[in-house]
């Protein structure tokens, strides 16, 4: 009884030890997300001049004006550049893990993060939990580019 | 020290159980920390190194502690069978690999060591490990929000300092610039001066058991002081690099780094100090080494 007690435990410890090595080859091995300047090119949109320093601007076929694209991060990276961004006419889209909405809406937003997270941990989702919240500014003469599938910014994969 | 009996005749003692919930505790722990440094970008055999120097030395004092007085964590009677399935099912959970479940093991462990049945040895390493739990959650990306909105109040205060000496700076959020044209620095949820606290009651705890005595609530306003200190230095840093590129490459990646870490872990230890010396004029209880 004590030997099997201990063998017990020494197998749990070997497993405690063993599964961070594994984790982290997973991990590594999902990569990471498609960069943002990637992303909004896979969308079918051009580079453009950034109005706001610190921003993404790309062109839309058949529409004269620049969509910008920004992001801040949880660590409040970026969050003055989204704050700038906010200030420029249109329409805004915030964009996080699949959620598209036009406000920043915080419970949603945490939910999802919380979800994926939990999955992570749970070992069913492979690659880390984003921690950036994109938002899109679209043109006011532009309303068409709203039907386009900005989820792709920051999927839930 | 003293020698405590960790086997009984006929099965395993609750003494030699804490021992190996300790061992997993200890290797889901130190697991995550290196796991989280690889996953910052560091490769090779280096990062288990710098995961380990990077979580910051009063953790690595609290496992030294908790690795001495391992064996008089838990009574010398026999273990149940249910003690023995609790125990297990804990350390399963540390199987799996992430700060969330880290943190449950070292408070599920410290839970049961912390129960008036158990041993005085037990309640010290209890609270090592709720310490080295908080600071794990404190420091954890659940709280970046809340270490962010704190960060623009760090960019209120070194603006109000920078004004204080005479050097005129803009703020926008927690972006403070124009102390030099052109220059500016944005102040981030890890250099927000809420973002120490953990580390800051880590070494607190650390350094008076270290020295002896046990956490009391008495201790409070040292705590306190310390946490203040804490904030204290971290705004003078925060001034400091908004003054320029070269200050802030000194002070953010030169040798400035050193002083700054010098000078915090002062701080960080000398309250403890100051609350241990004050509990023993007061004749306050020590505790021994020994279970």
């Amino acid at each position: 009884m004590t030997l099997a007690v201990r063998g017990l435990f020494v197998a749990l410890a070997v497993l405690v030890l063993a599964a961070p090595v594994a984790r982290s080859g997973a991990d590594a091995a999902a990569g990471s997300a498609l960069p943002l300047a990637a992303a909004v090119a896979a969308l079918g949109l051009r580079p453009a001049a950034p109005v706001v320093p610190g921003t993404l601007a790309a062109m839309a076929a058949g529409c004269g004006q620049a969509v910008t694209v920004a992001a801040a991060d949880f660590n409040g990276l970026g969050q003055e550049t989204v704050r700038a961004a906010l200030a420029l006419p249109g329409d805004r889209r915030f964009v996080y893990l699949g959620l598209v909405a036009g406000q920043a809406r915080v419970a949603a937003i945490a939910a999802r993060w919380a979800a994926a997270s939990l999955l992570h941990v749970l070992g069913l989702r492979r690659g880390d939990v984003p921690r950036q919240v994109v938002l899109v500014m679209l043109p006011p003469a532009c309303p068409g580019l709203a039907a386009l599938d900005w989820s792709r910014l920051s999927p839930w994969r | 020290m003293t020698r405590t009996r960790t086997t009984v005749a006929g099965g395993v003692s609750l003494a030699e159980l804490r021992v190996w919930m300790l061992l997993v505790a200890g290797f889901a722990y130190w697991g995550n920390v290196v796991r989280t440094a690889r996953s910052d970008g560091a490769a090779g055999l280096g990062y288990v190194l710098d995961g380990v120097l990077q979580n910051g030395a009063f953790a690595a004092a609290s496992w030294a502690l908790i690795v001495a007085w391992a064996a008089g964590a838990g009574p010398a009677r026999r273990a149940s069978a249910g003690q023995i399935a609790a125990a297990a099912a804990l350390c399963l959970l540390g199987a799996m690999p992430s700060r969330q479940t880290a943190i449950l093991v070292l408070i599920g462990l410290g839970v049961q060591l912390a129960r008036p049945a158990g041993t005085r040895t037990g309640r010290k390493v209890a609270v090592l490990l709720f310490a080295l739990a908080f600071d794990s959650a404190w420091t954890s990306p659940y709280l970046l929000a809340l270490h962010a909105a704190v960060a623009t109040l760090d960019a209120r205060a070194v603006q109000g300092l920078l004004h204080a000496a005479g050097v005129g700076a803009g703020r926008y959020g927690n972006l403070i610039a124009g102390a030099t044209p052109g220059f500016g620095i944005e102040i981030l949820a890890r250099c927000a001066s809420s973002y120490p606290f953990g580390g800051v009651c880590l070494a607190f705890v650390v350094t008076l058991l270290y020295q002896g005595r046990f956490p009391r609530r008495r201790d409070l306003p040292w705590l306190v002081a310390s946490l203040a200190a804490s904030v204290v230095l971290t705004e003078v840093r925060l001034s400091w690099m908004a003054l320029g590129d070269a200050d802030y490459l000194w002070l953010h990646e030169g040798s400035g780094v050193t002083l700054y870490t010098l000078a915090a872990v002062a701080c960080a230890v000398l309250f403890p100090l100051l609350a241990a010396r004050g509990g023993g004029r007061a004749g306050g209880s020590r505790v021994g080494a020994g279970a």
